[in-house]
């Protein structure tokens, strides 16, 4: 993969067409702003090229990976998606987040089986990871877009970096949703470390999140 | 990224090991650039998020500033 004029970045060419662009992937629940969303989208419609997987690390009941895999639908592409998560929701999320947006209840903290049924129109290009990313082995497979919604410490922090940093494709875009939260400090760190790596400076795309 | 970050990249880039005044210093060392985004607030608050949880490094232990 080359590297490519990321300047297209500065005009949020992301935001043209508004949310009826997202499709079916708008049924899926997320805790995503507005403008996350459809950077996520974008993202695989729009300016990758299929060269590498797509890695949504943090994907709560799925909606991240929804909005990406129907991007990717959109332009064609076949490039793995991996969506890692606990799959885990309280009785408090559950209610907040999950009944709101449709989700059938369920008894348990078990996200899984909801997630797998809302991500059903795209399962023939997601795979779903139920781990612990301080123990996620990642196989030597390169990675085109890397979105990342599970800083919560700086222990996963930095597993997240060993373990998928090194399969970055030259020209990888990595999104860190998160980035600007006052609980989350170490994300804006470790971007700011790593600013030679990549050919602009760590830019916001909504605040407080995400940076990329 | 321009390129496969390396070993020494990813281990520079590590955050646990990074103290309070080290990790306050690296954001606000980069000032400018947070006021080139018009993101100097949220600077101002992560800065004061880390003062008033010293030492933690769980997002659900910090204390709201």
């Amino acid at each position: 993969m080359t590297l490519r004029d990321t300047s297209v970045f500065d005009e949020s060419p992301w935001l043209a067409g508004g949310p009826d662009r997202l499709g079916p992937a708008r049924a899926v629940p997320t805790m995503l702003a507005h403008e996350e969303e459809l950077l996520l989208y974008w993202l695989t419609a729009a300016w990758a090229q299929g060269s590498g997987a797509v890695v949504d690390l943090g994907c709560f009941a799925g909606g991240s990976t929804a909005r990406l895999a129907e991007g990717q639908r959109e332009a064609g592409h076949g490039a793995p998606i991996h969506a890692y998560d606990r799959f885990g929701a309280d009785e408090a999320t559950k209610r907040r987040f999950l009944y709101p947006a449709g989700v059938a209840r369920f008894e348990g903290e078990d996200l899984l089986p909801a997630a797998t049924a809302l991500l059903s129109p795209w399962l023939d290009r997601i795979s779903l990871h139920k781990e612990d990313l301080k123990d996620t082995v990642w196989p030597d497979e390169p990675i085109e877009i890397l979105v990342v919604d599970a800083s919560k410490s700086t222990a996963t922090l930095d597993a997240i970096a060993r373990t998928f940093y090194p399969a970055l494709q030259p020209g990888a875009i990595v999104v860190h949703c998160g980035a600007l939260h006052w609980r989350e400090p170490w994300v804006m760190a470790q971007m700011l470390l790593m600013r030679d790596w990549s050919p602009r400076s760590p830019m916001p795309i909504t605040r407080p999140s995400p940076f990329m | 990224m321009t390129r496969t970050p390396d070993s020494r990249a990813i281990e520079e880039g590590l955050t646990a090991g990074l103290r309070d005044k080290a990790l306050a210093a690296i954001l606000n060392s980069n000032r400018a650039l947070f006021e080139d985004y018009g993101t100097t607030d949220q600077l101002d608050t992560m800065m004061a998020a880390i003062a008033a949880s010293p030492g933690v490094r769980d997002a659900w232990k910090m204390s709201r500033p």
